[in-house]
């Protein structure tokens, strides 16, 4: 069964360098489609085991227990959605000659390469290994937001690559220490010191100075990638500038792997050091960045941009439900990632398709989506009042039991502050949707023809997005459940 | 080896580190700061070098030799040369006045001492003072990526910020273990790769520098 970790990431690389070869589009698409489903078998399979056994470790490398399970789970379910969206959209951008067709290998590959380190970032085990393939996730994706060669698209390419870069040094100076603290514990150097299951197992041995100052650095290098702020400034510019289908990808998956860097130092943090210490941090840098979020998001007028900096307000209620704490604020957090993660992609595909629509990414142009397309505009108004925080949507309900965690933390300054953003950005959001969707669209506007793949692809994550809201199904609460126990060390 | 002389050429190769990288935070050129972080890439291998021969640890060796192979020469080799093909502008233009960089750098290495200070209890007898270099190291390298536009030193500045990393990692437990510290080199090699082709690419395709590109706010 440990083979299983070592395939589950060599699946995407192996169908990437085929692609290379590939020299017809519906091939591309063939063989991204077989990836996404072979890849959804196996996290299918490891899920079932972890389930069943607790953990599943491969020599020291790998590992995977709830909280990777989580995390897979939503890569290959958007890794799917992702591969079905991405038919329909590519043949609109080839017909409209934004993307050349001799450039398809190089585009597919990527995403491969993409998908398969953030896989290898979330079943690491060894913490040296996360920050490699974290590193790699930057070096991949990078290239993808650059895609276009624009002005744009490069600017935004290198704003990323330099900071997100700038900010993982620390990741990784911060892992340094934690090993550090680790190797002295154990009287030397030996073999596991790097690996978080024989950290987590022995951190009330380690010194907690070191940790505090090791998970320091870490929530500043991890948060950076994750889009917590003050460190988010490239966030809004790479996901919006990134072509759609990539787009999903960064706000819906790997924004969340780096929230799985810091999960897993928090859980060592708790053991050195107690639960406050890294609680209160996460819980300072979750408010900041819902704070910081909020104007951003009223007075936007990019539909891209929009959606990046709300991925900043929803990292920071992820961060919020950490620091709370306890096991409801944790579930809170993990469901939170799960329902922000699905949801986000939704939108992104939904904006994907405005763009080509209507040539342009100004909301103010934007004018009844809901005539020109019927389906992406009512997958809009689904998405936006869910990202909003509508009952009975998926992010509501974590949303509300962040709150509950929160207010039986005794934690009213922090709530107060967190329900008042809530509420503006809601009005905001819902704003800027109804302006979108209702209305007569432009003559100019590029009506009907909603590509099947399209709607396929929304449907799929709207239905997850529904479901979510109405019930947590009781398969996936036991994942949840036993995750949180996992990150809180019981 | 015996110890006590490595621990006083470790101290001394750290002076000289510090050095280096005060030489890449003052260069109004950009190929002396190249030169400067090179040159601070063979002084990182040689005190692997000499931990390496002090310990008998052959990972120590190896990775003074990856460090000395990859980025005192192929990785400063690679900024040259994107240098040349598109004749950028050599001269440095700061955000931040230099002197007042050096005012902040000045600050950073009082603050690393201060913090290897509350780290005692990991710190390796022989290192001497590698700790407090090394995080000053990194810091340093971080104040130049975001004190200067011009990519190529933004790229200098990651590797003086990498270099740091490694330092530090040898004060306080011999280095990582040597199949990550290989993964990091690869990922940094890639990453530069990744960076020179942008920077290529910028100048090919919208024919600026990306110092140029300020078009994305609010």
């Amino acid at each position: 069964m440990t083979t299983l970790l070592w395939i589950l990431p060599l699946v995407p690389v192996a169908f990437g360098l085929a692609m290379l070869g590939v020299r017809d589009r519906r091939l591309f698409h063939a063989l991204d489609l077989a990836s996404a489903s072979a890849t959804g078998v196996l996290v299918v399979i490891v899920a079932r085991t972890v389930m069943r056994d607790g953990s599943l470790r491969a020599a020291g490398v790998f590992a995977a227990d709830a909280v990777t399970v989580v995390f897979l789970g939503l890569i290959a379910l958007l890794g799917l959605a992702t591969a079905i969206y991405t038919i329909g959209w590519m043949r609109r951008e080839v017909a409209g000659g934004d993307i050349e067709e001799r450039r398809l290998p190089a585009y597919f590959a990527l995403v491969q390469a993409f998908l398969a380190t953030m896989l290898v970032t979330v079943l690491a085990d060894n913490l040296g290994v996360l920050w490699i393939a974290m590193e790699g996730t930057t070096i991949t994706s990078a290239l993808l937001v650059g895609f276009r060669r624009d002005r744009y698209g490069l600017e935004a390419a290198w704003k990323y690559i330099i900071v997100t870069t700038i900010g993982i040094s620390f990741g990784l100076f911060g892992t340094v220490l934690v090993y550090a603290a680790t190797a002295h514990a154990l009287g030397g150097a030996a073999a596991g010191a790097m690996n978080f299951t024989t950290i987590a197992a022995m951190a009330h041995r380690l010194d907690p100075g070191i940790v505090r100052i090791g998970f320091i650095f870490v929530i500043v290098g991890y948060g950076t990638k994750a889009g917590l702020a003050p460190m988010h400034m490239w966030l809004p510019d790479a996901h919006s500038q990134a072509p759609s289908p990539v787009s999903a990808l960064l706000s819906g998956a790997l924004i969340k792997c780096a929230l799985f860097g810091i999960i897993r130092f928090h859980t060592i943090a708790r053991g050195a050091c107690g639960p406050a210490f890294s609680g209160r941090l996460l819980l300072l840098f979750g408010l900041v960045s819902v704070v910081v979020a909020t104007p951003f998001i009223l007075t936007q007028r990019d539909l891209k941009r929009l959606l990046g900096y709300h991925s900043v307000e929803h990292v920071g209620i992820v961060a919020l439900g950490l620091g709370i704490g306890g096991p409801v604020g944790t579930y809170a957090a993990f469901l939170h990632i799960l329902n922000h993660g699905v949801t986000k992609a939704l939108v992104f595909f939904v904006a994907g398709d405005a763009l080509g629509r209507y040539g342009s990414r100004d909301m103010g142009r934007i004018r009844g989506f809901l005539r020109a397309a019927p389906f992406a505009g009512t997958f809009l108004m689904l998405g936006a009042f869910s990202l909003a925080g509508m009952p009975p949507f998926s992010i509501f309900v974590s949303e509300l039991l962040v709150l509950r965690a929160g207010i039986a933390a005794g934690r009213y300054v922090t709530i107060a502050i967190f329900l008042a953003m809530v509420v503006v950005i809601f009005a905001g959001l819902i704003h800027h949707a109804g302006k979108m969707a209702f209305g007569e669209p432009d003559e100019a506007v590029r009506r009907g023809g909603e590509a099947l793949s399209g709607v396929l692809a929304m449907g799929l994550l709207a239905a997850v997005m529904l479901l979510l809201g109405l019930t947590v199904p009781p398969g996936l609460d036991r994942i949840l459940t036993r995750a949180t126990e996992v990150t809180l060390g019981s | 080896m015996s110890p006590e002389l490595a621990t006083r050429l470790i101290d001394a190769l750290g002076a000289l580190l510090l050095f280096t990288m005060i030489l890449i935070l003052a260069a109004g050129q950009l190929y002396r700061a190249i030169y400067a972080v090179a040159a601070q890439s063979v002084l990182i291998a040689l005190a692997g070098a000499v931990l390496g021969a002090t310990t008998h640890n052959l990972d120590l060796w190896i990775v003074a030799g990856i460090t000395l192979l990859v980025k005192a020469i192929a990785l400063p080799w690679l900024l040259l040369r994107v240098i040349r093909r598109v004749g950028i502008r050599r001269e440095i233009e700061p955000v931040v006045p230099i002197t007042a960089t050096l005012a902040i750098a000045g600050g950073i290495v009082v603050l690393a001492f201060h913090l290897s200070s509350s780290l005692g209890a990991v710190r390796q007898a022989i290192t001497g003072n590698a700790l407090p270099v090394g995080i000053a190291l990194t810091l340093m390298g971080v104040l130049v990526m975001m004190s200067r536009r011009e990519a190529l030193t933004q790229m200098v500045g990651l590797f003086a910020s990498e270099n740091g990393i490694f330092f530090t990692a040898m004060a306080v437990s011999q280095g990582m273990p040597l199949i990550i510290e290989i993964g990091v080199v690869l990922d940094v090699i890639l990453g530069a790769l990744v960076m020179g082709v942008m920077v290529l690419r910028v100048r090919s395709s919208v024919d600026a520098d990306i110092a140029e590109l300020d078009r994305l706010r609010g």
